[in-house]
């Protein structure tokens, strides 16, 4: 079973996370990603607020002007949109183990062997809701094209409870779910296509898939076998995971050679917190530091360290205290003419893991996950957390005078909500710093 | 010797000398928050990865110890999880005792059959895998003759290893799986109440370490127990500061009855004093 997310306006999510960055709140203005209007170049997107103007993506940025001329138009952040890609990537690959971001932004995710579908889809869902703040369209179905137009039907469905609720197409019933659809609708890759089946009064899939397959590609040829297979809802595409890199690597040429360890701990600073940058880009977190220093002499061998973290790490700066380590173990016995560090043993940040002597984040969001888990299980009674409530509870409208006795009165709080606030704001605070 | 070591392997022989320095190194502990009891397993606390008894009868402050166990762990900065069996788990002592509520997750079996206690420990397994940083765990009346402990005493104590994170167990009494697999055993015994203003204000207990695979058993120690003041008391001062101690009155304190020489732990003019009566 596969789930396609039909992520809304990335280059629009990633523009308002970027001017949130820097303090500035675009929420509720109509917004136009592509460059100025004067510009010759086409809306690669428009906000919601924009699209009711009807402004749409292709559109030239002049005539965007004309029909909104009070969106605010902003160039296109390539490297901004790939990092929300990646963050959502690593964000999802935490959920599953086979993940694929396609073009035009849509998402891929084999679900089969993480529970039940519909409630898996709904956690991806929220979590898409929660990073980029707009409802994602999601299908279920058997291969990317069933999953793919189950989630277009379901961008065009009325909102439930605020909440886009997910399509799914049952094994076995895809070539009933494709008939009634437009051939135009399902097949956009293959304008061409479309209208010559239109001539020959091919406007549905149903219609499509009763053909026979060879008259089929006799008269359409490679493109109309493939699109009659679609039809009768048998996609063999498969899934193209995304993994995350296997190592970051950062180097420095040290000229002239340096022969003692203050100088090269301070080029290491450099390079480690360049490391963690793109570690934080990416949302990734390392088990493993390989240090390499290369002698001025190359007749030298050069010396090589390596580091097992104790628990994976995800920031220059907790990175630091073990690379400063491993450099001030060495004995220089010769000049050093290049520093090498090099990370690997990847795993999402999100799984990091807690150290009990340290007050470095720990697993809160494991812990809520398993709270979740639990939940579902046996009802969310079971696990809670303690609240003491200081004041008396109203009684007949009244509330009776201060006691000693309030002060230990208690009740007992949704374990997993607090949790899962109580990471939100350790988050929040991470970024500011 | 170089023969065993050929066929066994390097870690078949020791000498003990290297085996102690070994173990000292390794062996880490969550400490309890009172001296004498940190003192007394040797290792300076509840020891990681291990699983720790803690036994005593009604009123001999076995909860108390528990409480302060689980302060100390959530203050390291981990979310600890307790297993309340009994249904008698108290936030507002637990607070008084420096725990941070916010980190302490309770979980309490709707019922006390069996299939309630396997969802319970099941559920507490669960989150030791995924990440809490302590576990106290109250066995609740039974739990000596129950079987339900059997199975998942080495489960439990299997995945506190794995995880690294202390566990202790209180109750009254623990079968035979549960002391087997412990590696510490303390025994509480009260020696008598402490009386301030006509109240109990804390209990005299002798703390005996039955079991200790990572120091030295059958060691003694006697102190004093101050229970946190609540509502019989004047409340604590106005700043809301939380003593860890939970000693938060200002007033003094009666001569204990029958002349004791152990100090009282958590109270605020007389700090705790270990008295080992046999080492």
């Amino acid at each position: 079973m596969i789930l396609c997310c039909r992520i809304p306006d990335i280059p629009i999510a990633a523009a308002i996370l970027a001017h949130a960055e820097r303090g500035q709140d675009l929420g509720g203005r109509p917004m136009v990603v592509g460059g100025h209007p004067s510009e010759r170049k086409p809306v690669r997107a428009a906000s919601m607020e924009a699209r009711a103007f009807g402004v749409c993506a292709g559109m030239p940025l002049r005539q965007a002007e004309q029909l909104c001329p009070e969106a605010l138009f902003l160039p296109v952040d390539d490297a901004a949109e790939a990092s929300l890609a990646r963050h959502l990537l690593a964000g999802m690959y935490a959920m599953a183990p086979k993940v694929e971001l396609a073009a035009g932004g849509e998402a891929y995710i084999e679900v089969n062997g993480l529970g039940e579908p519909m409630a898996f889809a709904r956690r991806v869902g929220a979590y898409l809701h929660k990073r980029l703040h707009s409802r994602p369209a999601l299908g279920l179905g058997s291969n990317k094209f069933v999953a793919g137009v189950a989630a277009g039907l379901a961008a065009g469905a009325t909102p439930v409870d605020g909440e886009l609720p997910p399509r799914l197409v049952r094994m076995g019933s895809e070539r009933s779910f494709l008939a009634p659809l437009s051939v135009s609708d399902c097949l956009p890759e293959m304008p061409d296509l479309c209208r010559r089946l239109h001539l020959f009064g091919l406007r549905r899939l149903g219609d499509l898939a009763t053909m026979p397959l060879a008259a089929v590609e006799a008269q359409f040829g490679a493109e109309g076998l493939q699109a009659l297979r679609l039809a009768r809802g048998e996609d063999s595409r498969r899934l193209q995971p995304w993994e995350p890199p296997q190592r970051i690597e950062e180097q420095s040429r040290l000229e002239p050679a340096v022969d003692n360890l203050t100088p090269l701990l301070f080029v290491a600073r450099g390079l480690v917190d360049r490391m963690g940058e793109r570690l934080v880009e990416g949302a990734y977190a390392v088990t493993t530091v390989r240090m390499r220093l290369e002698m001025d002499d190359p007749r030298d061998a050069p010396i090589e360290a390596q580091i097992k973290l104790r628990s994976p790490m995800s920031t220059g700066e907790e990175l630091w205290t073990p690379v400063s380590q491993l450099i001030q173990r060495q004995s220089l016995t010769a000049p050093i003419s290049r520093l090498c560090l090099r990370v690997s043993g990847f795993c999402p940040a999100q799984s990091r893991q807690v150290d009990l002597l340290t007050r470095a984040d720990g697993r809160l969001e494991d812990i809520t996950r398993q709270l979740h888990v639990i939940a579902d299980a046996h009802g969310a009674e079971l696990v809670r957390m303690p609240q003491l409530a200081p004041v008396a509870p109203v009684i007949d409208g009244r509330r009776p005078p201060a006691s000693p006795i309030d002060e230990r009165r208690h009740h007992w709080t949704d374990a997993a909500g607090s949790l899962a606030a109580q990471a939100a704001s350790r988050g929040r605070r991470r970024r500011i710093a | 010797m170089g023969r065993i070591q050929t066929r066994f392997g390097a870690a078949s022989l020791h000498q003990a000398a290297a085996r102690v320095e070994l173990a000292g190194d390794v062996v880490e502990a969550c400490p309890t928050g009172i001296a004498e009891i940190d003192e007394l397993t040797g290792v300076g606390g509840i020891p990681m990865g291990r699983l720790s008894l803690c036994l005593g009868g009604e009123g001999t402050g076995k909860m108390l110890v528990g409480y302060r166990f689980l302060a100390q762990a959530s203050q390291l900065g981990a979310a600890v999880a307790m297993l309340d069996m009994r249904g008698h788990a108290d936030p507002w002592l637990m607070q008084r005792l420096g725990a941070r509520l916010d980190r302490t997750l309770v979980l309490r079996p709707k019922g006390s059959t069996e299939a309630d206690l396997k969802t319970a420990l099941e559920s507490a397994l669960g989150l030791v895998r995924a990440g809490v940083g302590a576990v106290l765990a109250d066995l609740g009346p039974g739990a000596g003759q129950s079987r339900i402990w059997d199975p998942f005493a080495s489960a439990l104590s299997a995945a506190c290893a794995k995880a690294a994170i202390p566990l202790l167990l209180v109750g009254e009494l623990a079968g035979e799986p549960l002391r087997y697999a412990a590696s510490l055993v303390l025994r509480l015994q009260r020696q008598e109440w402490l009386l301030r203003h006509g109240d109990i204000d804390g209990v005299r207990l002798t703390v005996g370490v039955e079991k200790n695979k990572l120091g030295m058993p059958g060691r003694l120690a006697e102190l004093c127990l101050a229970y946190p003041h609540g509502t019989f008391f004047p409340p604590p001062p106005a700043d809301g500061t939380v003593q860890a101690d939970g000693a938060g009155h200002g007033g003094e304190a009666e001569a204990l009855p029958g002349g004791s020489a152990g100090g009282v732990a958590g109270g605020e003019h007389t700090p705790p004093r270990l008295r080992v009566v046999r080492a």
